[in-house]
């Protein structure tokens, strides 16, 4: 189920790259977030029925929260998809945007969207890479007109959150670590639901440190307050449906 | 300087604990302090080369951490986890980084905010702060808390490099000792992370690394230079 639901995304988005008449990458571009919608409206009645749902080897898995936020991405994804063909269509009436940038754009809103589907069903490291693709994902969105600002703001997004994120990477490093002391070398101690269960048995300082790495490293992609700089230029130089999606999942 | 009190603590450790193998410890914090030392050449270095050959020297050295992980722990997965190391860390980005550098003709000499000599002191200072940090967080006396201490060495001086220099180059080249850092402490601390994870995160370094490099490219043709003073559209 989960997997389905990641695949539809990347399958949407290759035949995005590959297709060559407008017409039909926008079909395809409905199509795929349609049914993501329907898959993941699927998954959200089936996580309402049964609790959790885990697959593939405990690495995905889906509790009530990660139904909320798969249910706010595809929902918002699907609005925004249905957009996108309008205001593309005009841009490229007026001779801003050519096939090629069409393409390019079509497939990395799919690939975004996989990635922040990806981000509400799996484990903490997991996360972390699926976090980090929303931002190498969204900054060659932000160059598909070459003026001086986009470049510049794509530049600024792309540094600013790569160096927040890798800060998010120590610190789940060191919450990995404290959970590895706790629960020994296994595939359990990246996942939510077993670290929550011992949770209380980590090391205070590690975690302690640990915390503020993660704070500011998630926190600059989420435009806490000092680490904010980047949000306003990227949101104004994006192409425009994109930026709905943006605060979406954030 | 900063070196040298590092490797003063080394040998204090090492006279307060006798029971780790004395030549594999030696050898690992050999391997330790020569990683610190590449950073500084990093730090310390005027030409652009000079920076990228340090790196993928310290690239070289994590792979042969990972490698010594793996033989001791007689895991395979780490294997492969050093030979991509030393594929994607110490082939293939550096590579990119020369292929940049010649084929945007960019000057060789580096242009700095921050002096070499007070950049030198400042990556010092660093170095004593994590080094107590690490002493603070980790309990266990072993080799873990001093790759610790490098690994959060390297973040920050990663970090320093990408503040006080000029070339958007090098600001890549600071992610990169950055993520390195974290490479050296996720595998000396709890022996590499699960497989999959491992690669979903060298993923994403090299394209991390790839869209930076085109981004560049992007900079200079539409600044006509990779100085980031330059950029400076959206300040307002």
């Amino acid at each position: 189920m989960i997997e389905y639901l990641l695949l539809v995304p990347v399958f949407t988005s290759l035949l995005c790259f590959t297709l060559k008449k407008q017409k039909q990458i926008e079909i395809i571009n409905l199509t795929g977030s349609a049914i993501t919608l329907l898959l993941g409206l699927g998954l959200v009645v089936r996580v309402f029925r049964e609790g959790t749902v885990v697959t593939w080897k405990d690495m995905l898995f889906a509790d009530a929260f990660s139904a909320y936020l798969v249910l706010i991405v595809s929902l918002v994804g699907f609005t925004a998809s249905m957009y996108s063909i309008g205001y593309m269509g005009y841009e490229i009436r007026h001779g801003s945007m050519d096939l090629k940038r069409l393409r390019l754009y079509y497939g990395l809103f799919h690939l975004f969207m996989f990635s922040m589907l990806l981000v509400g069903v799996t484990n903490i490291l997991g996360l972390w890479i699926a976090i980090e693709m929303t931002t190498l994902v969204s900054a060659p969105l932000m160059i598909l007109s070459s003026k001086k600002s986009s470049v510049e703001a794509a530049w600024k997004y792309l540094i600013i959150c790569t160096v927040g994120i890798t800060f998010a990477l120590f610190g789940t490093i060191l919450t990995y670590y404290a959970a590895v002391q706790v629960l020994g070398e296994h595939q359990e101690a990246i996942n939510w639901a077993h670290l929550l269960a011992v949770a209380d048995r980590f090391d205070p300082m590690l975690m302690k440190i640990a915390f503020i790495f993660i704070l500011i490293g998630y926190g600059t992609k989420v435009g806490l307050a000092p680490m904010h700089t980047w949000l306003p230029d990227a949101h104004s130089e994006a192409p425009s449906p994109y930026p709905h999606y943006f605060p979406a999942y954030y | 300087m900063a070196v040298s009190i590092y490797s003063i603590g080394y040998v204090k450790e090492y006279f307060g604990k006798k029971d780790i193998g004395y030549l594999g410890l030696l050898f690992n914090l050999f391997i330790l302090s020569m990683i610190l030392v590449s950073t500084f050449m990093v730090l310390g270095s005027r030409r652009l080369y000079t920076c990228v050959r340090a790196f993928q020297f310290q690239s070289l050295l994590i792979a042969c951490v990972a490698g010594i992980v793996a033989y001791s722990t007689g895991r395979s997965d780490i294997y492969i986890v050093a030979l991509l190391t030393l594929i994607v860390k110490a082939v293939i980005i550096p590579y990119l980084f020369f292929y940049i550098i010649s084929e945007l003709k960019i000057k060789r000499e580096i242009e700095l905010f921050v002096n070499i000599s007070p950049s030198l002191l400042i990556g010092g200072m660093l170095v004593v702060i994590s080094y107590y940090l690490a002493r603070s967080i980790n309990h266990d006396t072993g080799l873990s808390s001093y790759a610790l201490s490098a690994s959060m060495s390297l973040l920050l001086i990663g970090l320093f490099i990408m503040i006080s220099r000029k070339k958007a180059i090098l600001q890549m080249l600071g992610i990169l000792i950055m993520e390195n850092g974290l490479f050296l402490g996720a595998i000396s601390l709890t022996y590499g992370m699960p497989l999959l994870i491992e690669l979903g995160i060298f993923f994403d370094i090299l394209v991390g690394a790839l869209i930076m490099g085109v981004l560049i490219f992007r900079i200079n043709r539409t600044f006509e230079t990779i100085d980031t003073d330059r950029l400076t559209t959206l300040m307002e």
